[in-house]
């Protein structure tokens, strides 16, 4: 099963660590508005890297040694050449993957895609249909993005499906768990909503940090009761955690013994904007992650030179700040993820978003509140700033 | 980065603790961990920990952007083929009016600039 596992490490890997992970935005237009979108995806952007750039770009995350390439968008496949770069992945070795909203994933694309040697198809479902709708920002695309999940299911591209987690979708999970099943999808991812982009101009959209306490129990019973009877294979994405009761059940491999180990961003993971911008994880803030620009540089050279592409690598309990630092975990989790915690508080090493630290808080009678008091100025992955509100529990 | 600090979880109440603990700081439950596993986790655990770095990636991926990496086989009853009968839709209907988000007047100018493809 090693093959079909690109994503995980060997002991080759661990000895000299290189990305294996991209995830590459192909281009930043879109044909939804959604509500959350951390590029605030629409237009193309300037400057968007052509076919022929993009080929060779390919051929440099192979010589890397990356093996899994997510595209994604903006919405991918409104480039013509989406699959010609999907199949030069494929014919390179790697693993090809897209994730896509699917409003015009018509049965042509479908085709294209089995064609070009996609191995998965991930459609984005927010809630049922009039949450979903309001989400994704257009009338029908719930609709559309049912019909493209069964195109895909039908045909020999493995379907997975993924959520925003907030305070529209999260009444919705259990209903949304049967419609994933009922899809005959084999996999299901679930983010947080974060503070980025248009989901920082809406923060009512956000779950409070208290609300784990609400959540985690919930997917604790649908991994239990609807998706692993039905053979779904739950993955809570980056920032779902830490430890606390639920790692073990809910990561995948967890009774193995698998657990969080803090950010991958520039040493296992890269992402790339369309631009040919590089990031050490596609959703970090680009300002303050930007590691390089692959219209100039080649990703050899910038994996090379140590620079704001690793950034995040060599942290230890020392860069931590707030609860994290003083936090049982502090070693191996190094505040969760990255890019939640910089989006949020204006720099990484303090997540309130953890289920761990919410107990642990609740234990003492307290809660804490994320509050915006600067908004984000609305370029792509951008992001405003939060305070943090400690309070006692109400009664 | 993969292998600071080996974790197994508690029997009594879940909670991750490091290998060589004596008892769970969190609920007291002594633990009852083979010597082997307490100031060294074995091979396959260094391996877990070692791909626990992905499996969250997303959201990706993790990040929000990311996909579910195949990962079969922690769930080895998952059928290879695809789950179902199931016939594919007609054509969506993606002709609604877009209504929200500063994207949406691109996308629909970019929808219509699609047709046909």
């Amino acid at each position: 099963m090693t093959a079909a596992l690109p994503r995980a490490t060997s002991e080759a890997d661990a000895a000299a660590p290189h990305p294996i992970y991209c995830v590459w935005e192909l281009t930043l237009r879109c044909d939804l508005g959604c509500r959350h979108c951390g590029s605030r995806a629409g237009r193309a952007r300037p400057g968007e890297l052509d076919t022929a750039a993009c080929l060779d770009v390919v051929d440099q995350l192979a010589e890397a040694g990356v093996r899994d390439v997510v595209l994604i968008g903006g919405e991918a496949y409104l480039r013509e050449d989406w699959d010609e770069i999907a199949r030069a992945i494929v014919q390179r070795g790697m693993r090809c993957a897209m994730t896509t909203g699917a409003r015009q994933l018509t049965a042509e694309r479908v085709a294209r895609a089995e064609a070009a040697g996609l191995s998965t198809i991930s459609v984005s479902l927010d809630g049922l249909e009039q949450t979903h709708d309001a989400l994704r920002g257009v009338d029908g695309s719930f609709r559309a993005a049912i019909a493209a999940a069964r195109r895909i299911a039908a045909s020999r591209v493995r379907l997975a499906v993924n959520t925003q987690l907030n305070r529209r979708s999260l009444p919705e999970l259990a209903a949304l768990a049967d419609v994933v099943v009922a899809l005959g999808a084999r996999a299901w991812q679930v983010q947080l909503t974060v503070a980025m982009g248009r989901a920082a101009d809406d923060p009512e959209l956000l779950l409070q940090p208290y609300e784990l306490l609400t959540l985690f129990p919930v997917l604790s019973r649908l991994q239990r009761e609807v998706l692993r009877p039905n053979r779904v294979q739950l993955f809570p994405a980056n920032n779902i955690g830490y430890f606390g009761p639920y790692e073990a059940e809910l990561r995948p491999g967890g009774a193995q013994g698998v657990h969080w180990t803090g950010c991958p961003a520039g040493l296992w993971a890269l992402g790339i904007e369309a631009d040919g911008t590089l990031k050490g994880c596609p959703s970090l803030p680009t300002a303050a992650y930007a590691g390089g620009d692959l219209r100039r540089q080649r990703l050899s050279e910038l994996l090379a030179a140590p620079g704001a592409l690793q950034a995040l690598q060599g942290r230890t309990p020392d860069d931590l700040w707030g609860f994290c630092r003083t936090c049982y975990y502090a070693e191996t989790c190094l505040g969760g993820c990255s890019w939640t915690a910089h989006s949020l508080l204006g720099r990484p090493g303090n997540n309130p978003y953890c289920v761990h630290r919410a107990l642990r808080l609740a234990e003492a009678g307290r809660r804490e509140r994320v509050v915006r008091v600067e908004a984000a100025p609305g370029r792509p992955f951008d992001h405003g700033r939060f305070e943090l509100v400690v309070e006692p529990v109400p009664t | 980065m993969v292998t600071r600090v080996d974790m197994i979880p508690c029997p009594s109440c879940h909670a991750h603790l490091r290998a060589a603990e004596a008892s769970c700081p969190f609920c007291g439950a002594l633990l009852a961990v083979p010597a082997s596993r307490r100031g060294g986790a074995s091979a396959g655990v260094r391996r877990a920990v070692a791909a626990a770095t992905f499996f969250g990636v997303t959201a990706i991926a993790a990040c929000a952007y990311g996909e579910p990496p195949d990962f079969d086989d922690v769930s080895p009853d998952v059928v290879e083929d695809a789950a179902g009968e199931v016939t594919p839709d007609a054509e969506a209907d993606v002709t609604g009016d877009l209504e929200a988000g500063d994207g949406a007047d691109a996308a629909e100018a970019d929808a219509a600039g699609d047709e046909g493809r």
